[in-house]
């Protein structure tokens, strides 16, 4: 592969993409409903606040800005917008070619296979982490706006949730490449990423956690097993029921690794809501959470939440991996005819 | 030059194309013919480095394509069928980018770029080529496929969208190119177009090359195979040249016809040494002599149709 072909595909791929009005239009949407998020997280935040001095249970800590950027998070990945972003960029950066019959001008011209497939993913990253940044310097404007200044640590914070955000959006944008490798039109491309993210979104998280728990684990543990009174039969049924849950939510969070907006919510959620993070920990580990449990508990670091999170991060990492080596083995087999 | 070794090209287990030996040299136009389906588009595939032959080999200018397709592309200029382009930038800007992929200075490109846009007369359209006309897109696939001065030109359909005075330029192109002693391969299927500018022909079907030589020769090669009678016609003012014809025996005259003025006689291959040679001192009167055979098209169309 040859650098200068690469950066001259890449050029022209970004180029084109920030002089569509398609491009405009996401950037638009994507500086209104971060901004609008934004408002509404701050909204947030200060509501954390007056609960936290005021001693409401579940702020264990003194809320950050970044719980600001939890309602921004959940736009971007429950809500998806990430997903959105990324299809629209990418689903028809090679079915689009085979239907104006570009691709064969193209590969007529003394340049090999992949480094087209890389020049347009290079573009493509390079467009979505422009729009990303734009969503996020319209979210710090607001901020400064109403008057809050993240600190040099929160920045720091605010920069790891900008490149996991960036993440989710390459792994949208990778299905949807994929898909444009696969399909010969670009709506085709829209269908085939539509329905693979609906099916990991959705059907494999909820119907494959479920069919998980049926076949691996059985039905739930019945009271009625145990009879009734003894303490030490309740004693038994409720250990027996707590092993269950964890390894019904073991199954669960196993299959939700294949939704990326749930490991994309799974690991920005420790940074934005450090203390709900830290009490549903607790609340795993010992069954009967201690009254004072925020007495003495610390802040998890970033690494610490990292080194948590290790197998969701590299499955996140995984993913577009997985899409983008697909759809380069698929274009470089493609037939031209 | 191109030249293509028992080039071959499988596809699902069907021969697309089946042990090809071609050859095509510097200065000459080659017209490649072939009914659908008999593996031209494979062959270019293949000659262009787009797809890679199961088995044999073909080189351009001595450079293997399948080995070295980079080095292949750079002395290679192709106009593929149906040509397309990016439709949100100019001509100018097409090529530009496709240009860049050449080992060319800037300012070689962009005067190579006005030279050829003059050429083919789109050097003041500023429009976007999605507002280009099928035609005007036709011209800029020319100018592209000459982007690089190619030592090798490959068109796919060249005329097709062209306007009368985009034919006669891509005609006048041609010849300059052939001038040039560049070589030239053009698949099309308007035969009238190919006769025109080529110099030599060859059809192949069923991914087999099944003719091959100057238009003369290929055409005589359809008439063995089509069967199809050829007519020599000789006018004369004197009666009698009818009655000396009929005399003549031969297996290769199939029927003779009086004609007002002369006589018309279906032969199986061209006789007309031969007749002059017989009439010649036996028969006076004698004005115009011709052969009057099928032309390029009508011979094709019924060897191939079945095809």
């Amino acid at each position: 592969m040859n650098l200068n072909r690469l950066v001259t595909i890449s050029q022209k791929e970004f180029s084109d993409h920030i002089t569509s009005k398609r491009f405009l239009l996401i950037l638009l949407i994507t500086c209104l409903v971060l901004g609008v998020a934004a408002a509404n997280g701050v909204n947030h935040y200060n509501d954390a606040i007056e609960m936290y001095k005021n001693g409401c249970e579940g702020y264990l800590f003194f809320p950050s800005v970044l719980l600001a950027f939890s309602r921004i998070t959940n736009m971007i990945g429950l809500g998806g917008l990430g997903a959105v972003i990324g299809i629209a960029i990418g689903f028809d950066l090679v079915s689009g070619e085979k239907e104006g019959n570009s691709l064969k001008t193209i590969l007529s011209q003394p340049l090999y296979r992949d480094e087209l497939i890389n020049g347009k993913a290079v573009g493509g990253i390079i467009s979505l982490a422009l729009i990303t940044l734009a969503g996020f310097l319209t979210i710090l404007a607001v901020f400064l706006i109403i008057g809050i200044v993240p600190s040099i640590d929160e920045f720091f914070l605010i920069g790891i949730i900008w490149l996991i955000t960036l993440l989710y959006m390459i792994s949208a944008f990778s299905l949807a490449l994929m898909s444009s490798v696969l399909a010969k039109t670009s709506s085709g491309s829209l269908v085939i990423t539509l329905i693979i993210l609906f099916t990991m979104m959705y059907i494999i998280p909820l119907a494959g956690g479920e069919l998980g728990t049926q076949i691996l684990l059985g039905p739930e543990p019945s009271d009625d097993e145990y009879g009734s009174g003894f303490r030490s039969q309740v004693d038994y049924f409720e250990s027996t029921q707590y092993e269950y849950d964890q390894r019904k939510s073991a199954i669960y969070d196993f299959v939700g690794m294949f939704s990326i907006q749930w490991v994309y919510n799974d690991i920005t959620s420790p940074i934005t809501m450090p203390s709900k993070y830290v009490i549903n920990q607790i609340e795993f580990e010992k069954f009967s959470p201690d009254p004072d449990v925020s007495e003495g508990i610390e802040k998890p670091s970033l690494w610490g939440i990292l080194g948590d999170k290790w197998l969701n991060i590299i499955v996140f990492i995984m993913w577009p991996v997985l899409f983008f080596g697909i759809a380069y083995v698929r274009f470089m087999r493609a037939d031209l005819r | 030059m191109i030249i293509t070794e028992n080039l071959t090209k499988i596809y699902n287990g069907k021969k697309a194309v089946d042990n090809l030996n071609l050859e095509v040299g510097d200065g000459e136009v080659f017209g490649f013919l072939g009914p659908n389906g008999a593996g031209k588009s494979t062959t270019i595939l293949m000659l262009t480095g787009m797809i890679e032959p199961t088995s044999g080999s073909c080189t351009i200018n001595g450079v293997n394509i399948a080995l070295n397709p980079l080095k292949g592309k750079e002395i290679l200029g192709y106009l593929p069928e149906d040509v397309g382009f990016y439709k949100n930038l100019t001509g100018r800007e097409n090529l530009d980018y496709l240009g860049k992929f050449y080992p060319l200075s800037n300012s070689d490109r962009e005067d190579r770029i006005e030279t050829l846009l003059k050429s083919v007369r789109l050097q003041d359209v500023q429009q976007k080529v999605g507002e280009y006309s099928r035609g005007m897109n036709q011209r800029l696939g020319i100018a592209l496929a000459l982007l690089n001065d190619p030592e090798v030109v490959i068109l796919d359909e060249p005329t097709a969208n062209l306007d009368p005075e985009g034919v006669l330029r891509y005609r006048e192109i041609i010849i300059q190119l052939a001038k040039e002693e560049k070589t030239i391969l053009i698949c099309s299927h308007i035969l009238s177009e190919v006769k025109a500018v080529c110099t030599t022909l060859g059809i192949l079907s069923q991914g087999r090359l099944v003719a091959r030589g100057s238009v003369g020769e290929v055409e005589d090669e359809l008439i063995l195979q089509s069967k199809t009678p050829q007519k020599i016609v000789i006018r004369s003012i004197n009666p009698d040249v009818y009655g000396f014809i009929e005399s003549i025996s031969s297996p290769d005259i199939l029927e003779v016809n009086r004609l007002r003025n002369g006589v018309e006689i279906l032969v199986k291959r061209d006789m007309r040494d031969e007749l002059a040679e017989k009439l010649r001192g036996n028969c006076s009167g004698i004005t115009e002599m011709y052969l009057d055979r099928p032309g390029l098209e009508d011979l094709f169309l019924k060897v191939y149709r079945r095809e």
